[in-house]
C-alpha cells in the first residue's frame, strides 16, 4: 500500500482485515468504516473468516513435528541411500570384475589347449604309421646319402647324429623331413629316422628342435597299438615309436636319447659345419 | 549444509500448518512436508541464497501439491472431500461467529488458487508481495483471488444476506 496515493478502495479494507497496514493507514479505514457500516459489516465478516481459519489450522505449528519431518534426519536418509546406491554399484562392479577374472582364470579348465607333446606325438605316431609299411620307399634318403644328417639338421636347426642302436639290434635304414608343429601353431619341419631289425621290425624317431620352454619332460603313450616314447629337454625334442614291449622301448629310448643329446649338446654351427 | 538444515528446520513447523489446511488431512500433509524436505535438501544447489528460503519452501511445496491434485483428478479421485477433521469448537449458533465446521467445508469448495492465496495470506500472515511471490503472480493477481475467495466463502457460509458493500471508493 503506497503511502502517498493511499486510498479506502477494496485492497485497502482487505489489507486492513488482514493487518497489512501502517498504523497511519489503519486509522483512515478505522475511520472510514465508522462512517461506512455497509463495509464494516463486510470489513468484520471477512475477519471473522480469518478467525475462523486460524482458530482451526493456526495450532499445527504448534504441535511437536513428528521425527521423520526432521531436515536432518531426511538428510541422513537421502545420504544413506546414495551411500547404498554406490555400494550397490561398487558391488555389481566387483561381482562382474569378480565374474570375469574367474572365467578367465578357468578358462584352461573348461577349453583346455592341447599341449604341444601331445600335437607332437600325435604327428610321430601318424608318421609312424604311415612310413614302416612302405617297402621301397620307406625313407626319403637312405642311410648312406651323403650329407644326409647334415641336412636334417640343417633343417630342424639342431644337430643330429643318426643313433647306432646296433646292440639293440636295429640298423638305420634311413631317415625323411615331415611337418612338424610349433607352440606358435606354424608347422616347422621334423626329421624321421627309421631303423630296422633282423626280424623286420621297424621303429621310427619324430625329432624337431628343442620347445620354447625347455623343460625337460619324458612321457609314455600307448597309442594304436604302439608305443611312443616321448621326450623333450633343452636340446632336442624326440618322439620314439615302436611296435616294442615298454620296456624294450624304455631301453631303446635311453641308448637314443644320449646319443642325440650329446651331439645336440655340442658346439655345432649349422652354417659351418 | 548444517545451517541449511537448520533453516529448512524453522521453517517445517509453518510448513505443516499450510500443508494441513491445504489437504485437511494430516498424513496427506507430513507425507507433502517431507516430499518437499527432500525435494529442496536434493536441490539446495538450485536454491538462490539471495532470495528468502521460506519463500522457495512453500514453492516447492505447493508445486508438489498441485501435482498431486493433478494426478487425483486424472484418477477421479475426490480429495477429501467428507474428511472433517477439525470438529466445531464453537457452537455454531453463537451470535457472530462462523461455524468452524462450516467454513472448514466452505474452504474446501474454494477454487484451489484460491485457497492457496487465501491460507498463505491469512493462515501464513504473509504480507500481500510475499503471498504474490511465493504464488509466482502479480500483486493485482493475488488481490483478485483474495477477493473471490473472501465472496465465496460468504456465499458457502450463508452469510450474504449480511448488508453488503454496495460502494467502495
Amino acid at each position: 500500500m503506497n503511502r502517498a496515493a493511499f486510498e479506502i478502495d477494496t485492497d485497502a479494507l482487505h489489507a486492513y482485515a488482514d493487518g497489512q497496514l501502517t498504523a497511519e493507514q489503519n486509522a483512515a479505514v478505522e475511520a472510514y468504516l465508522a462512517e461506512h457500516p455497509d463495509a464494516a459489516a463486510l470489513v468484520a465478516q471477512w475477519q471473522r473468516q480469518n478467525d475462523a481459519m486460524r482458530v482451526m489450522f493456526a495450532p499445527v505449528a504448534g504441535e511437536a513435528v513428528p521425527p521423520r519431518l526432521s531436515p536432518h534426519a531426511i538428510d541422513g536418509r537421502l545420504r544413506a541411500g546414495r551411500m547404498q546406491m554406490l555400494r550397490n554399484v561398487a558391488a555389481v562392479f566387483l561381482v562382474v570384475t569378480m565374474a570375469g577374472s574367474l572365467g578367465w582364470y578357468l578358462r584352461g579348465a573348461f577349453w583346455q589347449e592341447e599341449p604341444v607333446s601331445e600335437r607332437l606325438i600325435d604327428n610321430a605316431v601318424l608318421a609312424h604309421a604311415l612310413y614302416v609299411k612302405e617297402k621301397s620307399h620307406a625313407v626319403e634318403a637312405a642311410a648312406d646319402s651323403p650329407n644326409l644328417m647334415r641336412w636334417l639338421s640343417n633343417r630342424i636347426a639342431t644337430p643330429i647324429d643318426a643313433p647306432n642302436l646296433a646292440d639293440q639290434g636295429f640298423t638305420f635304414i634311413g631317415g625323411r623331413l615331415l611337418p612338424g608343429y610349433n607352440e606358435d601353431g606354424a608347422h616347422g619341419p621334423a626329421a624321421q629316422l627309421m631303423y630296422e631289425n633282423a626280424a623286420a621290425e621297424r621303429l621310427t624317431l619324430y625329432i624337431t628342435g628343442p620347445l620354447d620352454d625347455k623343460k625337460e619332460v619324458w612321457k609314455f603313450e600307448n597309442r594304436d597299438g604302439v608305443g611312443a616314447y616321448y621326450w623333450a629337454n633343452d636340446a632336442v625334442t624326440c618322439t620314439i615309436v615302436a611296435s616294442l614291449p615298454e620296456n624294450d622301448v624304455h631301453l631303446l629310448g635311453k641308448k637314443i636319447f644320449e646319443q642325440l643329446t650329446r651331439k645336440a649338446d655340442s658346439s655345432w654351427n649349422p652354417m659351418g659345419g | 549444509m548444517q545451517e541449511f538444515l537448520d533453516e529448512i528446520e524453522l521453517c517445517v513447523p509453518a510448513l505443516r500448518r499450510y500443508a494441513r489446511a491445504l489437504t485437511r488431512n494430516p498424513d496427506r500433509a507430513d507425507d507433502l512436508v517431507q516430499d518437499c524436505i527432500e525435494r529442496a535438501i536434493r536441490k539446495q544447489a538450485l536454491w538462490k541464497p539471495t532470495g528468502p528460503l521460506k519463500a522457495w519452501l512453500f514453492r516447492i511445496l505447493l508445486n508438489l501439491y498441485r501435482n498431486e491434485l493433478r494426478v487425483a483428478r486424472r484418477r477421479g479421485e475426490h480429495v477429501a472431500v467428507d474428511t472433517l477433521l477439525v470438529e466445531p469448537s464453537v457452537a455454531p449458533t453463537q451470535p457472530g461467529r462462523i461455524a468452524l465446521a462450516e467454513i472448514a467445508r466452505a474452504i474446501e469448495t474454494l477454487a484451489a488458487e484460491q485457497r492457496e492465496a487465501l491460507l498463505l495470506v491469512v493462515l501464513e500472515g504473509m504480507s500481500y508481495s510475499e503471498a504474490a511471490d511465493v504464488l509466482g503472480i502479480p500483486m493485482g493477481t493475488l488481490m483478485s483471488r483474495l477477493g473471490r475467495a473472501r465472496a465465496a466463502l460468504r456465499l458457502a457460509t450463508g452469510a450474504v444476506d449480511e448488508p453488503r458493500l454496495r460502494t467502495v471508493k
